[in-house]
């Protein structure tokens, strides 16, 4: 038991921060859901890149949820039932625009890189 | 750091509600796998496929919860609640371990705690004074005599005076006893005679009242006094107009100007505090550079180096050593206060017995590592099926360390009560010499070391067993238990050396303790030069009031011991001004020339120690007089001088001649010739453990002095004659007070204290660590033949002779001892001249002692070693066989 979890963190882990920074703008750009709309979302958007566990987004949201970034609260779903809402939070939009921004800086400076590498004969 | 404390308060959150955070995410994930599972039944699924490729899609649920449970809280802190409870159990189950682990470390902790309470009281803690580490004490080097603690020269504290850029303020002061009376009982008091600088050395230590005036200190100005704290309270209630009250001191009428904070000045014994009255232009006997009859104090200047105020004064000294004759081989030594207060020789006493306890914690902690390693292997069936089970090997040993850490927080504080008791018999039983005892508390700081040496004894007793226990291969523990033979290979080469290494550290300390036992024995076998039995000792004073003139002091000394005398039970009494084994007294030492002889450089002249004494003096302690006579009544101030030499001190200045009829004179001193009409042999004048130096002896009726020691030889015990001894002494005078009362053998044993005292401690600690080893060795050995009952059931099956058996137990027990004793003479011979200062008469390397040790050792271990190795002998092949 102890080695499975083990392996299953080593996988999340490269996931974590990115995975963290989607859920982030998923509830930012849809407004309040619950873990399985996140999933759903993430699912949709990734179309199929990203093989992840669902269950792993709910550890996101609770880091998120530490770090004061979203809040939850219980309603009831579409099909009536009761269910966990989470909603991104000021300092949630603030972190949001921050992590964006030095995203896409990184992402371009490594796109750059890997172009340039590429090009050597 | 600011999301770190955000989720810090979101796990304290997290931690008080668990349970209704647990209930909100199961139904979380229930809500989500059944929306999932809806929604493969819509694209066809069967119900039961749907579940199954939802809780797929959704991964283990179990290990997200328990991330999830990780992240939410303080689990690693829970899981060691859970290890400690379960540490708790297992020694519960196992009460005799347990019992003997705690017993173990308790005993090295609170062999720690308290010699730690002493270091920290008497080497650690600044002095009560203020700004006590610039308080020096500046003495004079003799060479000669390899002391650098000597008194000092009036001239030298006038240069030290001068040197304002290195000393805030310098003081002379001279101590000495005066007699209270007045109000209340006459009492004899500690007196210091201080120069008005004294005050200034110790800073504004005046609670009511003022100072002495530099003209207060002039002969002949009024007599004032300031009294301290402590005879303030103690004689006069702590009255506050007291300050204009008379006193008389030693029958002289004194203005009481001032009263001491407590404890703000030193020599702390100093009671009462009089001006020191010198007029150094009219007295040039006092400007002398080779007369050393003051003590120094001084407070260096803020910003002024102890080392850079030595080296200026190291310069100085120097120049005068090379102008004045009498300087020859002497210079300045700068002794910070509290290093002078305690001695080179007390500090050393206590680093050594600290190293002591320190080893006795190192034995107790690797016997209950000992201790661990048997039980570990013990449990090697449990930890390897956890461990084939999946438990990482890190959580097995965290929960063998919760163990351990169990075993020394229980050790602890078994340690920290054992530790308090012991503290006050070592206070209680400790030679009444030492000083600040009354500073030497179990306080904060000892609890804090307390604690250190927990966390010592954890990892040093915890930390490789939890290791070895928990790192067990399961393949390799299947195997091993396949083959039947003995188990635990790797632990028992381990344990191996942990006896090997127990006996190498109980070798060392019992050197020590060897050491101080044959030093200790020398000591007692020195002989003073007298029978010390049946013989008593008091000082007594006469007042400069009633007693004005010399020929008045003699007559009342004279009158004092012919009335004792007469007293039934007396065999004699005599009087002297200092009495033999340092028993208390002045001591004066004074250079001697012989007629004619010119005067030569310091360094070559004959030295001897100066006594005033009664008539009778030698036949009382019971010196035999060699050549010559003793003093008589006829020895008169009016008859020639005269003087009786010891026979040292006649080898050396009349190498071949009859010294009887020379004349010799005490040069720079007295200057007068006396006739030697007596030779007397050698005693131990000054202390025991000192060389014996030379003496002179002058009648009291040709030098007289106001202050004797009265000694009295009596029949029987001198104790019982006591009350009868006050009456006769107050039939002469009834104010006079007694002070010192002592008999010769308190002074013998008194000088005899501190090694004793040291000796004392070093022994319990060697036999502590002696039988700390045998329990070792004989648990290790035990252990041993246990695991191979089997093997040697095979062998025995197989022919081998019980005495083939024996051979091989007690052979690997000898193997263990041998190398244990060879690594523990190796490093006794290292760490025992580190008491070399403590050692009287024996070297620290003393052969004699290293072979008993070394056997002593071998002995015990063998002894451990030979109960489990006769087991071996019984074992019954057939039976053990059997059990395959």
């Amino acid at each position: 038991m102890t080695k499975g979890r083990q392996t299953d963190l080593q996988k999340s882990e490269v996931l974590q921060g990115t995975l963290d920074l989607m859920v982030l703008k998923t509830l930012e750009a849809l407004g309040p859901l619950h873990g399985y709309g996140v999933a759903r979302r993430l699912e949709q958007l990734s179309e199929d890149v990203l093989q992840l566990n669902e269950g792993t987004v709910y550890t996101s949201l609770l880091r998120l949820q530490h770090q004061g970034w979203i809040s939850a609260h219980w309603g009831t779903s579409e099909n009536n039932r009761k269910a966990k809402f989470y909603q991104i939070t000021r300092s949630g939009r603030k972190q949001l625009a921050r992590e964006t921004a030095s995203w896409e800086r990184i992402s371009g400076v490594i796109g750059r890189v890997l172009r340039l590498a590429g090009d050597e004969p | 750091m600011i999301s770190g404390l955000r989720v810090f308060a979101a796990k304290l959150r997290g931690s008080f509600d668990k349970s209704r955070q647990d209930g909100d995410l199961d139904q979380e994930m229930r809500e989500h796998l059944a929306l999932l599972a809806e929604r493969f039944v819509g694209r066809g699924m069967t119900p039961d496929e749907a579940a199954y490729a939802a809780r797929r899609q959704f991964g283990n649920g179990l290990v997200l919860r328990e991330t999830m449970n990780e992240m939410r809280t303080f689990a690693a802190l829970e899981r060691l609640g859970k290890d400690l409870r379960y540490g708790a159990r297992l020694l519960a189950r196992n009460p005799r371990f347990a019992a003997v682990a705690f017993l173990t470390l308790g005993l090295g902790i609170g062999v720690n705690t308290a010699i730690f309470s002493l270091v920290e009281g008497l080497l650690l803690k600044p002095l009560p004074y203020r700004h006590a580490d610039r308080l020096v004490v500046p003495a004079t080097i003799f060479q000669r005599f390899n002391s650098d603690r000597g008194s000092v020269a009036y001239a030298d504290i006038l240069d030290w005076k001068a040197q304002s850029d290195l000393f805030a303020a310098v003081s002379a002061y001279s101590p000495g006893d005066v007699d209270v009376t007045g109000e209340g009982e006459p009492e004899r008091v500690h007196v210091l005679a201080v120069d008005a600088d004294y005050f200034r050395v110790f800073e504004r230590p005046l609670l009511i009242g003022r100072s002495f005036a530099a003209e207060e200190t002039l002969p002949g100005a009024s007599r004032v006094a300031v009294l301290s704290y402590a005879l303030w309270l103690r004689r006069y209630g702590g009255d506050r107009h007291i300050l204009g009250r008379r006193l008389e001191l030693n029958g002289l009428p004194c203005e009481v100007i001032g009263i001491t904070q407590q404890r703000s000045t030193w020599p702390s014994e100093g009671e009462l505090l009089v001006p020191l009255r010198i007029a150094p232009l009219k007295d040039k006997d006092l400007l002398r550079r080779d007369n050393h009859i003051f003590q120094a104090l001084a407070r260096l200047k803020r910003g002024v180096s102890l080392q850079g105020a030595q080296a200026r004064l190291t310069v100085m000294g120097e120049g005068i050593a090379h102008q004045e004759t009498g300087r020859a081989g002497t210079n300045w030594k700068l002794h910070p206060l509290a290093a002078y207060i305690i001695g080179p020789t007390l500090r050393q006493t206590l680093l050594v017995l600290f190293g002591a306890a320190l080893f006795v914690l190192l034995i107790a902690c690797v016997n209950v590592a000992n201790l661990l390693l048997v039980r570990g292997a013990a449990r090697e069936k449990e930890v390897a099926i956890r461990n084939a089970l999946g438990a990482g090997w890190n959580r097995l040993a965290a929960q063998f360390m919760a163990e351990s850490l169990l075993l020394s927080a229980g050790g602890g504080l078994a340690g920290i009560l054992g530790g308090y008791w012991s503290l006050k018999g070592l206070i209680r039983f400790a030679p009444t010499d030492v000083p600040w005892l009354d500073r030497v508390h179990m306080d904060l700081g000892v609890m804090a070391f307390a604690a250190v040496l927990c966390l010592a004894t954890l990892v040093l007793a915890g930390v490789v067993p939890a290791i070895q226990a928990a790192r067990l291969e399961p393949v390799e523990f299947l195997r091993e238990a396949n083959r039947t033979s003995s188990g635990g290979r790797r632990s028992s080469r381990l344990r191996g050396l942990l006896v090997i290494s127990e006996l190498a550290l109980a070798i060392v300390l019992l050197t020590g303790a060897g050491l101080l036992i044959r030093s200790f024995s020398r000591m007692q076998r020195i002989d003073p030069g007298f029978p010390t039995r049946n013989l008593l000792t008091l000082q007594i004073s006469l007042p400069r009031a009633r007693y004005e003139t010399k020929p008045q002091i003699a007559a009342g000394f004279d009158q004092v011991t012919s009335a004792i005398r007469r007293i039934p039970g007396v065999l004699s009494a005599s009087a002297t001004s200092s009495l033999p084994v340092g028993g208390g007294g002045f001591y004066l030492g004074r250079v001697f020339l012989r007629e004619g002889q010119p005067e030569p450089p310091a360094t070559t002249d004959t030295q001897a120690a100066w006594s005033v004494i009664q008539p009778e003096y030698f036949s009382t302690l019971g010196i035999r007089v060699l050549q010559g006579r003793q003093f008589t009544d006829h020895d008169t101030q009016q008859s020639p001088p005269v003087v009786i030499i010891s026979r040292s001190m006649a080898r050396q200045m009349f190498p071949d001649q009859n010294p009887l009829g020379r004349r010799i004179r005490s040069w720079r001193d007295e200057n007068l010739y006396r006739e030697i009409v007596g030779v007397v042999d050698d005693l131990h004048y000054d202390s025991l453990t000192e060389k014996i130096g030379n003496n002179v002896y002058v009648p009291h009726q040709q030098d007289t002095w106001g202050t004797l020691a009265v000694l009295v030889r009596t029949t029987g015990d001198p104790k019982a004659l006591l009350p009868s001894l006050r009456r006769q002494i107050a039939s002469v005078d009834k104010r006079l007070a007694i002070a010192e009362v002592k008999t010769m053998d308190q002074i013998v044993a008194a000088e005899l204290a501190r090694p004793r005292f040291s000796m004392f401690l070093l022994v319990i600690f060697g036999a502590t660590a002696l039988i700390l080893a045998a329990i070792g060795t004989y648990g290790v050995m035990a252990y041993n033949v246990e695991q191979r009952v089997r093997e040697i059931g095979i062998r025995m099956a197989l022919g081998a002779a019980r005495a083939d058996v024996l051979k091989m137990v007690a052979g690997g027990a000898a193997r263990l001892a041998g190398a244990g004793v060879l690594g523990g003479i190796a490093g006794a011979a290292a760490l025992t001249r580190l008491m070399r200062t403590l050692l009287f008469g024996v070297s620290p390397t003393d052969v004699q002692t290293f072979v008993l040790v070394a056997a002593l050792l071998t002995l015990v271990a063998l002894a451990a070693a030979y109960l489990p190795a006769r087991r071996a002998t019984r074992v019954d092949p057939t039976v053990t066989l059997r059990t395959e």
